[in-house]
């Protein structure tokens, strides 16, 4: 009898992106594993396994690949059950997207829902995943970063009449682990070090508008709420400025008003402000 | 029989010769503007993609005629079509004002999950009427002119019904669309499947043919593999040779997607390619400038 075309593919791809039936495809000597027998029993038994064999290992060095490439830092914490875990999370989130990248776009959550004993061991991980996911995702984001003009914020003038354009792209993160210095831990030592005590920390992420490379910027509390307060809204530089006094108290004005200048310069200088409009186009921004 | 496929072809100038823009390859690409055509992108690769993607898009536009070469179409799939994927597919291919562009003849996602790979379809009547139904209605949708090209592949489904030549040829003729011709899909199929490569050519509509893409292959194991990663063979170049002496076409192009060689290699390919072509006096002006010029 002749399988209709919607059966057949879906016996084919259940066979390829089940990872039991894919390794049986894959390692010509193995035994039959009981996912088979919830299979079409009349294609698998047309099947040319060898050369079905050949999409089984493609498929599984690119979903082994992918998850490699976007989380090495994970993969080295995690070490040798990586492989399993990878393969666990594509059978909760098989790919929905057409772009192959968005596929591990859940891993994070993941982490954190099924993954408990893991997390007992190493609590930082899905922090981590999160890290490296925006990493990749900061990079390929479709949104435009529109500038404004580059203004010098030096004086009474421009603090009055200009407000910062805050990058497009920017997230900003409050992890309870000090993710960047875990990431360092593992791209750069050869044993690295798998415990670290909760530290909390604020994290500007963003794409730089010149080199579209992503940016990771750690902040303290006053800076984060300056900037979320542009990014929120168009605010003219003297309301972030007056909220920067009324967040740092203990400081003299004029040493907080030297450190507010200070820090607006700053995030020009790293792209995380993209110029500043005048205070007449708030209202079409 | 001439058909609105065909008339449209008679009409479409054509791009000569060209390569697949990879983003390793991307800077050399537009160093030797002078000696390449036209450029091919993957369009899942830019749709609604931002930053460095978007640059390269953006210089590309400037430098060359883009056509694109989807992976996610999907087309064969039982799945409905993802008209969220269209949508934006349309708009890219608008933006950058493509001639025309191309798909796969496979599937790639089935019950709303995608493969990420090019699976075969199985040879049968089913597959054809569903395939040819699903090219109307993008055809309709986009309102360009839509190649669908031949793929590699490893097994041949069960339950065909009838040889690749005959399903090909009857889905482009009934669906009227155009036939992207992958030479080296067919000389590596012709050694896994052990078919011979000009039989198959010769079975072929091949006034549908529209562009050509030639690439490199590997053998791993028992099979030979469509890898995109190694130089072109002569086999490939003969088979191109052969097609080029009985049709003509708008475009032929290389694609190399990984282990990148000087790009003097490439540039060495490219110009066998236009050796080639010039041999068989492709790249005639459409009727249509001719008529204007008349």
């Amino acid at each position: 009898m002749t399988s209709s075309l919607h059966e057949l593919e879906k016996t084919m791809s259940q066979l390829w992106l089940n990872r039991q039936t894919r390794d049986w495809l894959r390692f010509e000597h193995s035994e039959e594993p009981a996912e088979l027998a919830q299979l079409n029993p009349e294609i698998v038994s047309k099947l040319d396994r060898k050369g079905a064999a050949v999409y089984a290992r493609s498929l599984a060095y690119e979903l082994q690949d992918m998850a490699n490439c976007i989380f090495p830092y994970c993969a080295k914490a995690v070490g040798e059950d990586w492989d399993d875990i990878v393969a666990d999370y594509y059978k909760h989130h098989p790919s929905e997207h057409f772009d192959f990248n968005q596929i591990c776009v859940h891993f994070s959550s993941y982490l954190e829902q099924h993954c408990g004993e893991l997390l007992k061991k190493m609590p930082y991980l899905a922090e981590l995943a999160d890290y490296e996911w925006l990493e990749q995702a900061k990079a390929e984001e479709g949104t435009r970063i529109e500038r404004a003009p580059n203004i010098a914020i030096t004086g009474l003038e421009q603090i009055t009449e200009y407000f910062p354009v805050v990058n497009q792209t920017l997230c900003i993160r409050r992890y309870r682990y000090p993710v960047s210095e875990i990431a360092i831990n593992f791209e750069e030592r050869k044993r690295p070090k798998k415990k670290f005590a909760a530290k909390s920390c604020l994290m500007a992420i963003y794409r730089d508008a010149d080199t579209h490379h992503p940016r990771f910027m750690l902040l303290g509390e006053a800076s984060a709420a300056v900037i979320e307060a542009a990014q929120e809204k168009p605010t003219l530089y003297q309301e972030l400025l007056k909220l920067t006094l009324s967040l740092t108290p203990e400081l003299q004005p004029s040493e907080a008003v030297l450190q507010f200048l200070t820090l607006v310069d700053e995030l020009h200088k790293d792209n995380l402000f993209v110029g500043s409009h005048k205070k007449e186009v708030m209202h079409v921004i | 029989m001439a058909t609105e496929f065909l008339r449209q072809k008679s009409q479409l100038n054509s791009l000569g010769i060209g390569l697949g823009l990879r983003s390793e390859l991307a800077r050399e690409t537009f160093a030797h503007s002078g000696e390449i055509d036209f450029v091919e992108i993957a369009p899942e690769n830019y749709i609604e993609i931002g930053g460095a993607a978007r640059e390269r898009l953006e210089e590309t536009l400037e430098k060359f005629p883009i056509i694109t070469h989807g992976l996610c179409l999907s087309i064969g799939s039982t799945d409905p079509l993802n008209l969220d994927y269209l949508a934006r597919l349309k708009n890219l291919l608008d933006e950058i004002n493509a001639p025309w562009w191309s798909d796969h003849l496979s599937f790639s996602s089935v019950n709303n999950v995608y493969i990420h790979d090019l699976l075969p379809l199985p040879f049968t009547r089913e597959a054809i009427k569903h395939v040819v139904e699903r090219i109307k209605r993008v055809q309709d949708y986009v309102q360009r002119p839509f190649l669908l090209e031949n793929i590699s592949f490893y097994m041949y489904m069960p339950d065909c019904e009838m040889p690749e030549t005959e399903f090909i040829s009857e889905i482009v003729e009934k669906a009227d669309c155009g036939l992207l011709l992958d030479v080296n899909n067919v000389i590596v199929n012709s050694i896994n499947l052990n078919f011979d490569a000009e039989k198959f050519v010769d079975e072929l509509p091949l006034e549908r043919v529209l562009q050509i893409h030639l690439a490199g292959h590997k053998r791993i194991g028992e099979y030979v593999i469509d890898t995109h990663g190694s130089p072109i063979i002569d086999p490939v170049y003969q088979l191109l040779d052969y097609v080029l002496q009985r049709t003509q076409v708008k475009g032929i192009m290389i694609e190399r997607d990984q282990n990148f060689p000087c790009f003097s290699e490439i540039l060495g390919e490219l110009k066998q390619l236009r050796d080639i072509a010039e041999r068989n006096k492709q790249f005639a002006p459409a009727q249509a400038s001719l008529a204007g010029v008349i």
